[in-house]
């Protein structure tokens, strides 16, 4: 019996391993391969080996330089926003109140919504003429009347921003609320018994306590702001100065598919993705402390 | 002392009000825009109540395009992609939780790095093999790529399950000469129901959202899905937007999973802490 | 006997469904575009009752359409057969289009403006046949530039911006929209304010001399439209042809840059403007270089490569059908889109209709291509990025241009 093992296993792991290694691992390698040619999917250009070439083209390319940068503003300040709005809902939602199970509930609405369609949902609240944010944000003296909050450049990535925390603030919430409910109620006891007021024990206990919780979150956060696409493509398609790295990435893949070389440009610019993300992934995959057996 | 906590009381559902609205009021804005004749929603300060109601957005959205086909795209491709990614990962996640072989962390390593991938890293890739298939505008050419990004969530919150479950009832069943695949089926499985409904249901939301492979590889609006259909939503007159139609369009779609979210939430919730902050 | 008749109709229906082929054709929905091709498809599905054309409407920009083509065809899909091309395409495109050479006489290419053949021309093959051309040009208000004693439409720039700026402050009405959204269309824009102050992006070898004086001054100058002179709405820098067209046509502007499909919809029954509008070439830019300037446009239709044997010889009936001279004329008439046919501008029902067609024609004969090569789209998409960078302030002018220079040095090697 114990020594069949190994041959079962294999035979319950290989379909799993089989269709992620075609679908995910091969194209992988081939974005890698593909790289370093010069490529296209117009026959008019002819594949050409060009070793480094083509990353050297990027770090010459400003439009990679200023999606970057666009990437890099959106991951921190949509994450920092998210995490320090996701703790103060935890801490509200962790108190003694009436429907406190529906609230909870609710609050997985924001997650649930596809972003595609909570992005047009939020697009037709800026619109500049008939949208109610828009009306709101005027009423409060932000913009003047009848700016077009998705068409001024610094404006359409913080609207983006917005949606972003609005679909993930909840959820990171929500995480923090389970790890807000496995600190151990003594903890707080005999702090009141030590005199230490609801500040000292929010920074002594609390904060402390979800350290852990807020650091995988925010990792595992961050790993998803950095590939942001959905958002950011259905508001405004990348113009305005909020085009992102996956977005770009689309971009020379798909819609320059037939000039130049973009194809082997654009694998090039996947593979610096995939190894920005790589650096985050085995952060995360640390903190998650994989053990088996 | 008694004024204190009528304070505490009062901050405290303040600040409930102000969460719910901000988790609500985008898809109530949807609903009473959708509800809208035209002549009020193109209105410069909208009421935020309909004044009078209409279906019409509704009834257009299934009219004027071809919505309930994106609708059932969606259904055949999240389904097939959830039924698929449940098999072949309680598989993998059974074979893990309880068997003993070796390279069993570089395995479930493997598995787990995909659900790292930046799509967009295959995405060119993808196009190419599936084009190389006849793949692409063809259900198999989406279902794929979604079982391989759902696989790794999938197989990892099943084997948190399958952990948890009771260990003797296996053992006597293998002692009683039941095979392992007769023990995952007839044993492991039925105990772990309530994990499966959980993580199908995360799988499905996973692949009902998804957006950037369908829209690349989806090209006719006959095969769009519907985040793709909705995104890419065209008035008539290719020139105004119809903003009543994409929300009624948007309502209908999201109900549903608004419900399911509602109905399922202590388990999505447990699945969720499971996939991402278990440490 | 009952049996055998239905067992005789289904068999008809079957033989009948082998011989008809279905083929289906992109086109744009601007104006009354689609109104127009829809009553003209009926008309050809009567003449050839074997073959079904069905439409795939596209979105209005330009751009749009372009990356909508290349996930088809890259795809390699049979579908579209039949594509409509933007008059700077056929470079990029080629290789998916089916080559049209030896049927020259089959479409009667030499009776064409020699301009639009050319433009389908690429390697000394014919890959698509020329279906309308366009040249940009300025709409005004006739009623109110007579309502404040000037009796002509401006020939320079500077006339214009007094012109706007003066009417537009006495009616309360926007002075001059353009096309101004990052698409396609700014690049066209564009291109007409370069040449106008009597320069030039790329120069006859193919050099980038973008980076001078004159361009910066031209640049600045629609800046100043939205900013300084304040007769264009800072709106504008999201407008398509669709948005322009309709803030003119509901009487809202004094002018307008736009295509030569405007007039008819301008002076429809339902037009609040119907007979108060003219049309005049584009103004000329200051100084002694300084000259009018309009850039080509036009659209082409193509056939898909991948589509079988069967459907390109349909296709080919139908580009046939659009592009006779009778369909032209009709075309030109009620969509108000320009005939690719030399003799079609001599029928007196195309004077009547859009009379600026006959008198403009020299505008339409000269005006000007923009940069033709393979990868047009990336230096398309270069101009549109830095143009529109300093149409919403991001960048000045001059840092516009500079970066827009080491950009295009950079796509074309040059």
């Amino acid at each position: 019996m114990q020594k069949k093992e190994p041959k079962i296993a294999f035979w319950m792991i290989f379909p799993a391993v089989l269709v992620i290694s075609v679908i995910a691992f091969f194209p992988l390698f081939k974005t890698f391969y593909d790289s370093f040619f010069s490529l296209s999917l117009n026959p008019r250009f002819p594949r050409e080996f060009v070793g480094f070439g083509n990353y050297i083209k990027l770090f010459q390319d400003s439009r990679f330089w200023d999606a970057l940068k666009t990437t890099v503003i959106f991951t921190i300040v949509s994450v920092s926003l998210e995490t320090v709005f996701g703790l103060m809902i935890a801490l509200v939602v962790h108190q003694d109140f009436k429907f406190r199970g529906a609230v909870r509930a609710a609050m997985l609405i924001p997650w649930a919504i596809p972003t595609a369609i909570s992005s047009q949902m939020w697009r037709w609240m800026f619109n500049d003429q008939f949208g109610i944010m828009s009306r709101f944000y005027e009423t409060l003296h932000l913009i003047e009347p009848g700016t077009p909050i998705l068409g001024r450049p610094s404006l359409a990535l913080w609207a983006i921003i917005q949606v972003d925390v609005w679909k993930t603030t909840p959820f990171m919430a929500l995480l923090i609320l389970a790890g807000l409910q496995l600190i151990p109620e003594q903890l707080y006891e005999a702090a009141k018994i030590d005199g230490a007021n609801i500040f000292q024990r929010f920074f002594r206990i609390t904060l402390p306590q979800l350290t852990p919780t807020i650091a995988v979150a925010l990792i595992f956060r961050t790993l998803d702001a950095l590939r942001v696409f959905d958002v950011v493509y259905v508001m405004t398609r990348g113009s305005v100065g909020t085009e992102t790295l996956s977005v770009y990435n689309r971009v020379l893949l798909m819609d320059r598919a037939f000039t130049s070389a973009s194809f082997g440009y654009g694998s090039a610019l996947s593979v610096i993705i995939f190894l920005l993300i790589s650096i985050f992934a085995l952060i995360y995959i640390k903190a998650l402390k994989l053990q088996f057996d | 002392m008694q004024a204190k906590k009528i304070i505490y009381r009062f901050v405290l559902y303040f600040l409930v009000a102000i969460i719910l609205i901000w988790c609500i009021f985008p898809f109530y804005w949807a609903v009473v825009s959708s509800l809208k004749p035209d002549k009020d929603l193109f209105e410069i300060h909208p009421s935020l109540f309909p004044k009078r109601i209409t279906f019409e957005n509704y009834i257009r959205v299934f009219t004027e395009r071809p919505f309930h086909i994106n609708i059932w795209n969606s259904i055949v491709v999240a389904g097939s992609t959830t039924i698929v990614s449940l098999l072949i990962g309680s598989l993998a996640a059974y074979a893990i939780a309880r068997l003993k072989f070796r390279g069993k962390v570089v395995v479930m390593s493997l598995i787990l790095a995909v659900s790292m991938f930046p799509q967009v890293s295959i995405l060119g890739s993808l196009f190419v093999l599936l084009r190389n298939m006849k793949l692409i505008n063809t259900y198999l050419g989406l279902i794929l790529p979604y079982i391989s990004i759902t696989l790794p969530l999938t197989t990892w919150i099943l084997q948190n399950f399958f952990r948890e479950l009771p260990i003797e009832v296996e053992e006597s069943a293998a002692i009683d000469g039941c095979s392992r695949l007769r023990t995952l089926w007839s044993i492991v499985l039925p105990m772990a129901a309530p994990g499966l409904v959980a993580t199908g249901l995360l799988t499905f939301i996973s692949a009902w959202n998804e957006f950037l492979f369908a829209l690349t590889f989806m090209q006719r609006p006959e095969k769009y899905t519907v985040p793709v259909a909705i995104a890419l939503f065209k008035g008539a007159s290719q020139y105004e937007i119809p903003w009543g139609q994409i929300m009624a369009a948007a309502v209908i779609v999201t109900t549903p999973l608004v419900i399911l979210v509602l109905i399922f939430q202590k388990k999505i919730i447990a699945g969720l802490s499971a996939g991402s902050v278990k440490g | 006997m009952k049996r055998l008749f239905v067992l005789f109709s289904l068999l008809l229906v079957v033989a009948l469904s082998f011989s008809i082929t279905t083929i289906t054709m992109t086109s744009g929905g601007v104006g009354k575009e689609l109104e127009v091709l829809y009553a003209q498809l009926k008309e050809f599905m009567k003449q050839n009752p074997d073959i079904v054309v069905t439409v795939i409407p596209m979105p209005d920009s330009s751009t749009e359409r372009h990356d909508l083509y290349v996930t088809y065809l890259a795809a390699g899909e049979s579908d579209p057969d039949v594509l409509m091309l933007d008059v700077i395409w056929p470079p990029e495109f080629a290789p998916f289009l089916e080559d049209l050479t030896k049927d020259y006489d089959y479409f009667n290419l030499n009776k064409f403006l020699p301009g639009t053949v050319k433009s389908v021309t690429v390697d000394g093959r014919i890959v698509a046949i020329p279906w309308f051309t366009d040249a940009g040009l300025l709409y005004y208000r006739k009623d109110l530039l007579e309502k404040y004693g000037y009796d002509h439409p401006p020939k320079t720039w500077d006339e214009l911006v007094e012109m706007a700026q003066k009417i537009s402050k006495a009616e309360g009405i926007e002075g001059f929209v353009w096309q101004g959204a990052r698409y396609e269309g700014l690049v066209c824009d564009f291109m007409e304010y370069v040449w106008s102050f009597g320069t030039d992006v790329l120069d006859d070898e193919g050099n980038v001399i973008i980076n001078n004086p004159k361009t910066v001054e031209a640049l600045n100058f629609m800046v100043d439209l939205i900013y300084k002179y304040k007769i264009s709405p800072e709106g504008v820098t999201t407008y398509m042809e669709e948005d322009a067209r309709r803030i003119f046509q509901g009487g809202n502007a004094v002018f307008m840059r736009n295509w030569p499909y405007a007039w008819s919809l301008a002076n429809s029954e339902d037009s609040p403007i119907k007979g108060k509008v003219g049309v005049a070439p584009l103004p000329k830019g200051p100084g002694p270089d300084g000259k009018h300037a309009a850039t080509l446009g036009g659209w082409n239709l193509g056939i898909n490569i991948f589509s079988s044997p069967k459907e390109k010889e349909a296709a080919k009936k139908l580009i046939k059908f659009l592009t006779s001279p009778e369909q032209q004329l009709y075309k030109a008439v009620n969509a108000g889109q320009n005939p690719t046919i030399k003799e079609v501008y001599n029928d007196p029902k195309l004077e009547e209709a859009n009379p600026f067609m006959v008198e403009l024609f020299d505008v339409f004969i000269n005006a000007l291509p923009r940069p033709r090569t393979a990868n047009y789209a990336e230096v398309s998409d270069a101009i549109q990025r830095y143009i529109h960078a300093a149409l919403t302030r991001e960048l000045t002018p001059e840092e516009a241009i500079s970066k827009l220079e080491k950009e295009l040095k950079m796509l074309l090697g040059k």
